[in-house]
C-alpha cells in the first residue's frame, strides 16, 4: 500500500515520531504534520521511491492535502 | 484622530460599511461587518469578566475569525496573545501562565489542546469558539452565541497606551519572553508603513505570516488604517508555492509580504509563469537576509513589482527599510537593510554605547514610537533592552539596544552583520541558542551539550546540536529529540543531533562552538560532493 510508506516517511524523517500512525484522510497541510520544508523533503522521496517526476506546478493542496490525495495524484501519473 | 487600533476599523465601517475588509477560502468580512462582530465579541468577552489590561489568548488557525477575535479583544479593552497552534503544549502553557491568560478565543479543532491546558493547570474561564452542551456549564461560547450578543461593547477611558496586544519570542534562559505593544507604538507602525508603501483603499494586502509572529501587524493593522483588504492565507497555502501563486492570482493581491524563504520557495516552485500576478505592485520581505540570486529570480517573474526589505526586531516593528534596485543593478553583495524609516531615530553605537563613525561597525540603537512598552513581568530584560541617552534634541531619549551589529556607509545606509548575542534566525523565526542548549541540558541523561546555527544553502540558518551523555545512559537521538519537541516549537528544534563523546573545548576550557559549526559545514560540503 503506497499511503502506508508515505506514511511511514513523515513519521519517521518528517516527524521524528517513528510510531505515529498518519491515517490516510488527515489533513498533512494543515495540521502540521508537514511544514514547508517538509514538502520539499516529500517530494524529492516520492520521486526516488516511485521513479516518477513531479512538476512543481503539481505540487499543490488538491494533490498533497492528505495520504489519500498523494496516492490518487501518483496513479494519475503512472500510465 | 486615530488613536486605538481598532478605531481604524471602525473608521472605515463608518464611511464605506461595503468594502472588503478580511477575505479567507473565497469568503469575506465587509469593514460593516468586522466592525459589528468586534464588538460583539467585546460584548461578550467584558461580559465574562474580561477588564481593561487583561490578556486574552487566540488559539485557532487563520481564517477570517482573526481579524475579529484580535480587534474585539482589544476592543474589550484587552491585550490579545496570539499563540502558535503548532507550539507543544508545555510551551502554551508556560505562556498562558506567564501572562495569566483566563480568557480564550479558540475553535473546536484545538479542543484536545485546550483541555490538556486546563489540565496542566491554566484556569479558562472562556472559550469563545467553543460549543458547550446545552444546559451544561462551562467555560465554552459558541461564535453563533457571540454574533446574537445583545449589544457592542466598548471600553471606557481606553487610551493609546493601553496594552494591544503581546508576541511571545525565544528566550535565551529557555522561558519564552513576551514582547508588549501599546496601541500607540502599534499604530504608529502600522501608520508609517501605510505612509511608506502607498496602501490605499483599493489594495489587497496578503496576510502570510502567523500571528505570532510580527509580520502580521503589518498586514492587518496598516492595511485597515489605509482602508484595504487583507488576504488572509491558510496555513496549508504558506507550504505549498503553487497553490500559494494560484491564491495571489484568484485574490488579485497587490502587496506580498512575507519571509524570504516562503519568496524563494514561491519562485523556485510556484510555477509563477502560469499565474497572471499583474495587480501585484509591491513585495516586502524580512525576518532575515534574503540571497540575492533568488530575490533576482523573483524580480525576473515579477517585473512590474517594486521590492523592499523591511528590518527591525519585534521590540520596535519595523525601523529600517530598503528599495532594492532594478535587477540589472543588484550585485550579488547582501542586501542592505536600509535607512530609518521616517519616525525613527538611529545610532550605531560602540560596546561603551557611544556613537561611531560611518564605516564603523557597531550595535544598532533605535528611538521610535513604535518601540515596546517593554517585556511582560521582565524588569531585568527591561533593564538590558532600553537605554537613556542624548537624542537629538535636547532632551535625554529613550533607545532600544537591538543586539544587532550594523555597518553604516558614508550615505547613511545600513548593512546587516549579525548579532551580538547567540540570537539566529531561521526560516524567518527568531531563536535564541542558549534557550535550545539549555532545554536539551535539563534532559537528566544529558552532561553537556552545545547548540550552534550553520548556514544552509537557501541563505537561512539551520539548528545543529551535539551532546554528551552520563556513562551508560540509555538514550537515543530520538529520545533527545522528543524532550525537546516537548518544550520547543518545531522551528526551534535541532536539524541534527549527534551524540558524541566529548566536546571540542578552546584554550580557555569554553566549548568550542565555532570548531562545531565548521565540521558541520566541511560535513555538509561533503555529502553535496558525495551527491553530484
Amino acid at each position: 500500500m503506497t499511503h502506508n510508506a508515505i506514511g511511514q516517511f513523515i513519521a519517521t524523517d518528517l516527524l521524528s515520531q517513528p510510531n505515529r500512525i498518519i491515517a490516510e484522510d488527515d489533513d498533512l497541510l494543515t495540521g502540521g504534520l508537514v511544514d514547508s520544508m517538509g514538502i520539499m523533503a516529500l517530494v524529492f522521496f516520492l520521486e526516488q521511491r516511485f521513479n516518477v517526476q513531479i512538476a512543481p506546478g503539481d505540487v499543490t493542496i488538491e494533490n498533497f492535502g492528505t495520504l489519500r490525495a498523494i496516492e490518487h495524484y501518483l496513479a494519475s501519473l503512472t500510465p | 484622530m486615530l488613536y486605538l487600533l481598532h478605531g481604524a476599523i471602525e473608521r472605515v465601517a463608518e464611511r464605506a460599511p461595503e468594502r472588503d475588509a478580511v477575505r479567507f477560502a473565497g469568503s469575506a468580512l465587509t469593514y460593516g461587518e468586522l466592525a459589528l462582530r468586534v464588538g460583539r465579541l467585546a460584548y461578550v468577552l467584558k461580559d465574562r469578566g474580561v477588564a481593561r489590561g487583561d490578556r486574552v489568548g487566540i488559539l485557532a488557525g487563520k481564517g477570517l475569525h482573526s481579524a475579529v477575535a484580535m480587534h474585539g479583544i482589544m476592543k474589550a479593552g484587552a491585550a490579545y496573545v496570539p499563540l502558535d497552534p503548532m507550539a507543544p503544549l508545555d510551551r502554551l502553557v508556560m505562556i498562558a501562565k506567564d501572562c495569566d491568560i483566563r480568557h480564550l478565543v479558540s475553535e473546536p479543532a484545538r479542543s484536545t489542546t485546550v483541555r490538556a491546558m486546563i489540565d496542566a493547570g491554566v484556569t479558562l474561564d472562556t472559550v469563545v469558539g467553543f460549543e458547550e452542551p446545552a444546559g451544561a456549564p462551562g467555560p465554552g461560547v459558541s461564535w453563533e452565541e457571540v454574533n446574537s450578543a445583545p449589544g457592542m461593547g466598548d471600553v471606557a477611558g481606553a487610551t493609546e497606551l493601553d496594552l494591544a496586544y503581546i508576541l511571545y519570542t525565544s528566550g535565551s534562559t529557555g522561558v519564552p519572553k513576551g514582547v508588549v505593544h501599546t496601541h500607540r507604538s502599534a499604530l504608529a507602525f502600522a501608520e508609517v508603513a501605510a505612509d511608506t508603501y502607498g496602501l490605499c483603499a483599493e489594495d489587497r494586502v496578503t496576510n502570510h505570516a502567523p500571528l505570532h509572529f510580527d509580520l502580521s501587524t503589518l498586514d492587518y493593522f496598516a492595511t485597515a488604517v489605509a482602508g484595504g483588504t487583507t488576504i488572509v492565507v491558510s496555513e496549508a497555502h504558506t507550504r505549498i508555492p503553487a497553490s500559494l501563486a494560484q491564491l495571489l492570482s484568484d485574490e488579485r493581491v497587490s502587496v506580498l509580504y512575507a519571509v524570504p524563504l516562503a519568496l524563494t520557495q514561491l519562485v523556485l516552485n510556484g510555477a509563477l509563469e502560469r499565474r497572471d500576478l499583474s495587480p501585484l505592485r509591491w513585495v516586502l520581505f524580512g525576518g532575515e537576509p534574503f540571497p540575492p540570486k533568488h530575490l533576482k529570480s523573483l524580480m525576473r517573474a515579477l517585473p512590474q513589482a517594486r521590492f523592499s526589505n523591511v528590518y527591525g526586531p519585534t521590540e520596535v516593528n519595523g525601523v529600517t527599510h530598503w528599495d532594492v534596485p532594478p535587477v540589472e543593478a543588484l550585485s550579488d553583495e547582501p542586501l542592505p537593510i536600509g535607512r530609518p524609516f521616517a519616525n525613527v531615530e538611529l545610532m550605531v553605537v560602540d560596546e561603551h554605547g557611544d556613537r561611531v563613525l560611518p564605516g564603523t561597525p557597531g550595535e544598532l540603537w533605535a528611538r521610535t514610537p513604535t518601540m515596546m512598552q517593554g517585556y511582560w513581568n521582565r524588569p531585568d530584560l527591561d533593564a538590558l533592552a532600553f537605554a537613556e541617552k542624548p537624542g537629538i534634541g535636547p532632551r535625554q531619549s529613550v533607545f532600544h539596544r537591538t543586539g544587532d551589529l550594523v555597518l553604516s556607509d558614508a550615505d547613511g545606509v545600513l548593512q546587516f552583520l549579525g548579532r551580538k548575542d547567540r540570537q539566529i534566525k531561521t526560516r524567518g523565526y527568531r531563536v535564541e541558542l542558549d534557550e535550545v542548549e539549555s532545554v536539551l541540558l535539563a534532559h537528566p541523561a544529558v552532561e553537556a551539550g552545545a547548540v550552534y546555527g550553520v548556514p544552509d544553502t537557501m541563505g537561512s540558518t539551520i539548528i545543529e546540536a551535539a551532546v554528551v551523555l552520563a556513562p551508560g545512559a540509555p538514550v537515543s537521538v530520538p529520545d533527545l529529540m522528543a524532550h525537546a519537541a516537548k518544550l520547543l516549537p518545531r522551528y526551534a528544534l535541532p536539524e541534527h543531533l549527534s551524540i558524541v563523546d566529548g566536546l571540542p573545548r578552546t584554550s580557555t576550557d569554553k566549548v568550542d562552538r565555532t570548531a562545531l559549526r565548521a565540521q558541520a559545514i566541511s560535513r555538509r560540503n561533503r555529502a553535496m560532493a558525495d551527491r553530484t
